[in-house]
């Protein structure tokens, strides 16, 4: 394996470690939000909460998918 | 308002940009004709990611908005591509039960300690003989308190490790990453030494072989420790 390729692989293993580690950080700032919305004392703070909560959804996503194409990047570097 | 025409991800591979043909790229849901963009030629864009795929998650790591793509035509819908709009399905009910209960946490700390203490005992009469606990006859007492700690210890340990074991596959989705991998080893690791040091003072083994099994013991829990640390608080 090439010098460019094996940094390119610890860089990959090291993108792939961080987002990994994030997404249950993601996950507990969603149920906090959605914890949240549920006991709100009103409409206002419901919403915006509910919307905090979507948010943190979304990033999770994000490095889920981020995650996958990382993974296959690496198989690829790899062959 | 017409229906949008509708993209498997096979059909949108036809849409490569090679050959003449058509080069169409997906993003969120939504397939976007990039043929006639300057950015993108012979279906390559910097020579690295290619039309007729579904760019989703390349477009995250881009030096670019994720919008660049979303400002060219769109052409369709992407019906079995990956979406940046969802929602994540739930934890299975044992699971979320475990979770709620913070149950790897709690429980975590039980066996770190006792080893640590048992094998910490064993340091100090090995070092000191009976005059750190005291003794009487031939009975050290540092060596009967390692022996209640260490048979706690081990005894207690299936709780974190299956809980810990729930987490890693629900939490991080099973990812096999090196701090991941260190855990499970030195885990596997633990049951073996600390099932084997439990056998070794059971059935009357050889004395200094049980000693070092329990004062390998106390080093590998506190490595499983400071893992656990770094994952749950992780230092970049």
């Amino acid at each position: 394996m090439s010098e460019e390729r094996r940094a390119n692989v610890k860089e990959i293993k090291a993108m792939i470690q961080v987002a990994t580690l994030a997404i249950p950080r993601e996950r507990e700032s969603r149920d906090m939000y959605r914890k949240a919305a549920k006991n709100a004392p009103g409409e206002l703070s419901k919403q915006l909460f509910e919307r905090l909560a979507k948010d943190e959804e979304q990033h999770a996503l994000k490095l889920k998918a981020i995650i996958k194409y990382l993974k296959e990047e690496l198989d690829r570097l790899k062959d | 308002m017409s229906e949008e025409k509708r993209f498997t991800t096979e059909e949108l591979a036809k849409f490569d940009g090679q050959e003449g043909r058509p080069a169409y790229t997906a993003a969120n849901g939504f397939v976007y004709d990039v043929t006639e963009s300057k950015m993108w030629r012979n279906g390559s864009h910097v020579r690295k990611h290619l039309a007729g795929r579904d760019l989703t998650a390349e477009l995250l790591l881009a030096p670019h908005p994720e919008d660049r793509v979303e400002s060219q035509p769109r052409v369709g819908v992407l019906v079995d591509g990956a979406k940046r709009e969802g929602t994540e399905s739930d934890l299975p009910a044992f699971a979320r039960i475990m979770y709620n209960l913070h149950a790897h946490p709690a429980s975590v700390h039980f066996p770190i300690a006792l080893v640590t203490v048992a094998a910490l005992l064993h340091v100090l009469s090995y070092a000191f003989g009976g005059s750190v606990c005291g003794s009487q006859g031939a009975v050290n007492f540092c060596e009967s308190a390692a022996v209640v700690n260490l048979y706690l210890g081990v005894l207690l340990s299936p709780a974190p490790i299956v809980s810990g074991l729930v987490d890693w596959k629900y939490q991080f989705d099973g990812a096999l990453t090196r701090l991941f991998v260190w855990k499970l080893s030195l885990t596997f690791l633990f049951l073996i030494v600390g099932i084997g040091a439990v056998a070794v003072h059971l059935f009357g083994g050889p004395e200094i072989v049980y000693e070092a099994l329990v004062i390998a013991l106390g080093p590998m829990v506190l490595a499983l420790g400071f893992i656990g640390g770094r994952i749950t608080f992780p230092t970049i």
